[in-house]
């Protein structure tokens, strides 16, 4: 039963033999050896002492050949739920509380240093005072005495394992849920984040009890189903947002198993204590179906998601649905070892991985409402373009028509008034010939001046063929009088290097002006008039003229300050067999 | 001397009564033409036209009581033989495409030579339009906006034929020299413009009927 040690100074050691008693004293019970039971750790209660739940004493005997005088420790991996450990009758470490609010040490190990001058030479007594409860897998694991030294680095490791990990998974998942819940208080429609919230809320309700040794108000049974019911939640949670994720509806499942798990542990509530732990067993069958149904659900609805999403939340599930099976399979089925429950490493990494994927699914719709927002601006600025330059458009037209009205009235009023006397007066002249001949002529040169200028403001100052073909008329008649033929070729529109009304005007009078001097001067007999896109030329077969020597009255001089302001050239070239009048542009 | 009855009947409504008088003059040395009225007021013109529609009508636009338009209008939706002729100062754009629009067959220089005065008005008599650039350019541009806005027919859209000769007169080119640029007969260039002219009258009747039944739809719904 008791191990002997030749080597103080020798690794750490494993007692696995020694005896057993339930016994409510507080310190080491001196008790008869025959009342004492042989036990092989690890000691499971539910098997070695079905529905038998309390205090129970453990001892074992430690044989050394000298007494340490370094530091020892006594390391205690896995054990239900508190201890306390005596060395030679000699209290060296307590887990906590012994009543209620009782410490819960279940997933924590214990490990308890102490002076190695406690153990002397020769068989020294390690005895262990244990709380557990019927039916909950209360019992002892195996466990380890040596040097300090030699025991700390594996109770680290196992230390940050079992409880720096699982805080670290806490905070985050905490974290995640509040912030994916505050997103679900400003979008009140996206239900998946509200889900999710609720989902890690439940799981951080359970992880506590990794780093939360006792809770003041609760008992240990309060706080067993109150942990169970977080996970059966959590569960169900977790069904409503695969729903949402893959988009598929399934209000009448959703309820039935609403009821399950709102009914269940209230049922179970009903049984005594004992069967507390088991009853959830039974209770979780139910949700191993449901994991499954989740599994299944995620692959026939894949397509519903971008493939990295699917697969992510495919084996997240997955994994943390094994870690499930594995808890459920001790919890139904009782081992002698003292069981370590692994869910919630499967929950807490699941709930990771389903954060990740909703803050990159928001982070993606941030993204699309940027672009689109930027399009928005985008298309609301080509917008304002469009109607700040059809806002111009309307202003021009305005201002064009405003400027049409007004010749418009001022045409009229030409019309009406001044061309009306100026007919009338013609026609008074016409009647005394040989006295208002000038007049006669004078109020037709104005008649046809007032016309030329009507005719370049009428319609478009570019097509200058129309206007030219309504000059033909006038022209024609000049000719006539002075007994020349007029001989017409308009090959194509004229286009002015700047057509504008005002240029148009000027190249007619232009015209009119070199028509006037051929009928005044020139006696020609034939004049040729010819038009093309960039030139205009008018030959006769006049007397001509000195070009050089000659000055016929003003006439040329201001032909060449017209073409000037045109921006055209004019080229004048005469002979005693007629001249030719050139403009090129 | 040709007995009156053998001359071509007109009428003169014009405001200005020296320019109305040299009209009469020119129009009634003609042995042809006869002027049957000759009034200065758009009531007057109206009476007039009703009590003996002649075969010519020049009309001034600006009258004393109201546009001459409303008068060309009226003697062109009366379906009468009688042609309308606009009187106008200056052959301006404005008032061209106005009386064109209202039914006019073309525009007269009020102080025309009597010759030119007599040939146009005889022309228009024979059947022939006295077609100028700028009816010639209110022509292409109001068939272009038919065949852009309405389904084109061969009855109401103008052959290429027919815009050539148009652009030719829009240069200022006369009949004779049209016809020798396309070599055709001077009597075809005349066909092709009467039937321009006649495919105009086509046009302005089915617009009108498409507006009487459109104001007929709208009276219906109410």
């Amino acid at each position: 039963m008791g191990l002997l040690l030749s080597d103080a100074k020798a690794e750490s050691q494993q007692l696995d033999h020694g005896e057993f008693i339930f016994d409510q004293s507080q310190t080491p019970p001196a008790l008869p050896q025959f009342r004492w039971t042989p036990i092989q750790l690890p000691d499971n209660w539910d098997l070695s002492h079905p529905f038998r739940g309390g205090f129970g004493w453990y001892r074992f005997s430690l044989t050394l050949d000298h007494s340490p005088d370094d530091l020892w420790a006594i390391y205690l991996p896995h054990l239900s739920v508190n201890a306390r450990v005596f060395i030679n009758g000699q209290l060296v470490g307590s887990g906590g509380s012994f009543t209620e609010p009782v410490s819960h040490n279940s997933y924590r190990p214990l490990f308890f240093v102490f002076p190695g001058l406690l153990l002397h030479a020769g068989e020294n007594q390690i005895a262990l005072n244990l709380l557990g409860y019927a039916q909950e897998e209360s019992g002892l694991g195996t466990f380890q005495i040596g040097p300090a030294t030699a025991l700390k680095p594996t109770y680290n490791s196992l230390y940050f394992r079992a409880v720096i990990v699982p805080t670290i998974s806490f905070t985050l998942l905490l974290l995640l849920s509040f912030i994916l819940f505050i997103i679900w208080l400003r979008r009140r429609h996206e239900t998946l984040y509200l889900m999710f919230a609720l989902c890690g809320g439940f799981c951080t309700l359970y992880t506590a009890v990794f780093f939360i040794q006792e809770v003041p108000w609760l008992t240990h049974h309060q706080w067993l189903w109150m942990e169970l019911t977080a996970i059966m939640c959590y569960i169900y949670c977790l069904m409503l947002l695969i729903h949402r994720f893959v988009k598929v509806q399934r209000p009448s499942l959703e309820k039935f198993f609403l009821i399950y798990t709102i009914v269940g542990p209230f049922l179970i509530l009903l049984i005594p204590p004992p069967y507390l732990f088991r009853g959830f067993g039974l209770l979780g069958l139910g949700y191993s179906a449901i994991s499954l149904y989740i599994l299944f659900t995620i692959y026939r609805y894949r397509h519903q998601c971008l493939p990295s999403e699917t697969w992510l939340l495919f084996f997240s599930i997955l994994f943390s649905a094994l870690t499930g099976y594995h808890d459920l399979a001790y919890m139904l089925h009782a081992q002698h070892e003292i069981p370590v429950f692994i869910f919630y490493w499967g929950s807490t990494i699941l709930g990771i991985a389903i954060a990740f994927l909703l803050l990159l699914r928001f982070d993606r719709s941030l993204i699309l409402f940027e672009t689109l927002n930027r399009d928005l601006n985008s298309m609301v600025a080509e917008k304002s373009r469009t109607l700040a330059q059809s806002y111009q458009e309307r202003q021009t037209l305005e201002m064009r028509q405003a400027v049409f009205g007004e010749r418009e009235r001022i045409m009229r009023d030409l019309h009406d008034g001044l061309g009306g006397y100026l007919v009338s007066a013609l026609v008074q002249a016409e009647r005394h010939p040989p006295l208002l001949v000038p007049l006669q002529q004078t109020l037709r040169s104005a008649l046809e001046d007032l016309r030329l200028m009507i005719d370049s403001l009428d319609g478009d100052p570019t097509d200058l063929a129309t206007q030219m073909g309504s000059l033909r008329e006038r022209l024609e008649s000049l000719m006539e009088s002075s007994g020349a033929v007029l001989h017409w070729q308009v090959e194509d529109s004229p286009r002015l290097p700047f057509p504008s009304t005002s240029n148009t005007l000027q190249l007619m009078r232009m015209v009119q002006e070199i028509f006037t001097n051929i009928a005044k001067h020139s006696h020609a007999c034939h004049v040729f008039f010819s038009v093309g896109a960039h030139h205009l030329e008018i030959r006769d077969d006049g007397e001509g003229f000195d070009t050089v020597t000659t000055r016929p009255g003003r006439g040329l001089p201001h032909l060449y300050r017209r073409a000037q302001q045109l921006g055209i050239t004019l080229h004048i070239s005469s002979s005693s067999l007629g001249t030719t009048l050139h403009l090129t542009w | 001397m040709i007995p009156p009855t053998q001359r071509n009947s007109v009428l003169i409504v014009e405001d200005e009564p020296i320019t109305r008088e040299r009209l009469v003059e020119a129009i009634s040395a003609h042995p042809l033409l006869q002027v049957i009225a000759a009034t200065g007021s758009l009531r007057a013109g109206q009476e007039a036209f009703l009590a003996h529609p002649p075969r010519v009508a020049l009309i001034d636009l600006g009258l004393p009581d109201g546009s001459g338009l409303d008068l060309i209008r009226q003697i062109h939706d009366s379906q009468s033989l009688t042609e309308t002729l606009v009187l106008t100062v200056f052959g301006d754009e404005q008032h061209v495409v106005n009386a064109l629009k209202a039914g006019a067959r073309g525009y007269l220089l009020k102080d025309s030579s009597f010759t030119t005065i007599a040939d146009n008005l005889l022309m228009l008599i024979d059947g022939g339009s006295p077609i100028n650039p700028k009816v010639a350019r209110f022509l292409l541009s109001q068939f272009g906006e038919w065949e852009k806005s309405t389904p084109t027919t061969p009855q109401v859209t103008l052959t290429e034929r027919e815009k050539d000769i148009l652009n030719l007169i829009t240069k200022g080119y006369k009949r004779n020299e049209i016809a020798s640029l396309l070599n055709i007969s001077n009597n075809t260039v005349g066909t092709h413009i009467r039937r321009i002219y006649e495919k105009l009258s086509v046009h302005s009747n089915i617009e009108a009927t498409q507006e009487a039944v459109q104001l007929g739809l709208i009276k219906n719904r109410r």
